[in-house]
């Protein structure tokens, strides 16, 4: 029998309203966090494609694909096999922001790595990385399967 | 690129909260960090509830939650269904706290997870550690997960109705959200079917 929505909620009320459960101690917590940086990387059989710079341009030009308006970011365009990698590096108050999107079939659940920080896509593969500091930087994507590599990518 | 990157930080950010439970495991996996501590977070509550449900003391319940996070970091590549990691928590802090409970009645640990599942449904009713109890737990579980996804406005009004002891007044929840008191009914209404709604998907 399906629940009416009163009552679903009234549910839901009762479960809200009997919940007398607490955060674990933040010693617990922590050591149960901290537990992960001891896993050693699994040795990999990935495959690795290094891209290549299609496009550059640089902020302030006109925005790529649009007959007016200029971009307040850096674009580039990298190739790598059937899949290509689109980065904006903006600068912000405090060092620069990265946004990127893989593009292309099949490569998504995505771990993106830049300057030893590590940040997950999301569901359309785009992936953004903040406070990163003038400096040169390989940028990585792995997917378990296949990782995407760019090499010196200069922020500045 | 899609102009959903364009998009403010924030909702990169919250799209990032709500990456499912099989997306999580997938990512500790190929070893990202911030995906263990997101599900550390998202479960510690949850597995930390089933030990003291069963009436065992703090630090004892503190064990076992890290031992739980201790067994999953051992298993996280075998395990054979990602999206049913919640189950699985539950089910091994179940089995922990049940090692503990029974060995502080002076019995021995079962040898087998088989012999452990056939000690523990043939549990009395009123256990804390019977599935109906444990399902009680998982639900109020997704209850908060929900409630975190909702706008603050709507947490506010629900928190100060439901969740404070004495509840508020729709007078004392129309000041803290600077509406007037005649919205509040409404509001809450369309709080809880937004709560609802989230808790069905």
């Amino acid at each position: 029998m399906v629940e009416s929505s009163d009552k679903r909620i009234e549910r839901i009320l009762r479960l809200m309203q009997t919940d007398d459960s607490v955060d674990a101690p933040a010693d617990s917590i922590k050591w149960s966090k901290d537990l992960f940086r001891t896993r050693q990387k699994q040795p990999s059989a990935v495959e690795r494609i290094k891209a290549a710079l299609k496009i550059d341009i640089a902020p302030g030009t006109a925005v790529f694909g649009e007959r007016s308006g200029t971009a307040e970011a850096r674009q580039m365009l990298f190739e790598a096999g059937d899949r290509a990698v689109d980065l904006r590096i903006k600068p912000e108050a405090e060092g620069y922001t990265v946004q990127g999107q893989a593009l292309g079939e099949g490569f998504e659940n995505f771990t993106a790595t830049m300057a030893a920080i590590v940040v997950s896509s999301n569901e359309q593969g785009e992936f953004a990385f903040e406070g990163i500091k003038s400096g040169t930087y390989d940028l990585s994507l792995n997917n378990g399967d296949e990782e995407i590599v760019i090499e010196g990518i200069e922020i500045s | 690129m899609t102009t959903a990157s364009e998009k403010n930080e924030d909702q990169l950010h919250s799209r990032s909260l709500e990456r499912d439970d099989a997306a999580l495991v997938k990512a500790c996996r190929r070893g990202d960090q911030s995906a263990w501590e997101e599900l550390v977070d998202r479960y510690q509550r949850l597995v930390f509830a089933i030990p003291r449900r069963a009436g065992l003391p703090e630090s004892e319940a503190a064990d076992i939650l890290q031992e739980t996070f201790l067994t999953l970091f051992q298993k996280l590549d075998e395990l054979e269904k990602p999206g049913k990691i919640r189950s699985w928590l539950v089910t091994t802090a179940k089995f922990k706290t049940w090692g503990v409970v029974r060995s502080e009645k002076g019995h021995h640990a079962p040898a087998t997870e088989q012999e452990m599942e056939l000690e523990m449904a043939s549990l009395e009713d009123g256990s804390p550690l019977v599935e109906e109890a444990l399902v009680t737990l998982e639900e109020q579980h997704l209850v908060r997960t929900a409630l975190k996804k909702l706008e603050e406005r709507c947490k506010t009004i629900l928190s100060m109705i439901y969740l404070t002891e004495p509840s508020k007044t729709y007078a004392e929840v129309a000041e803290a959200i600077g509406v007037g008191a005649t919205s509040i009914s409404p509001l809450r209404a369309r709080c809880l079917k937004k709560l609802e709604k989230i808790l069905s998907t």
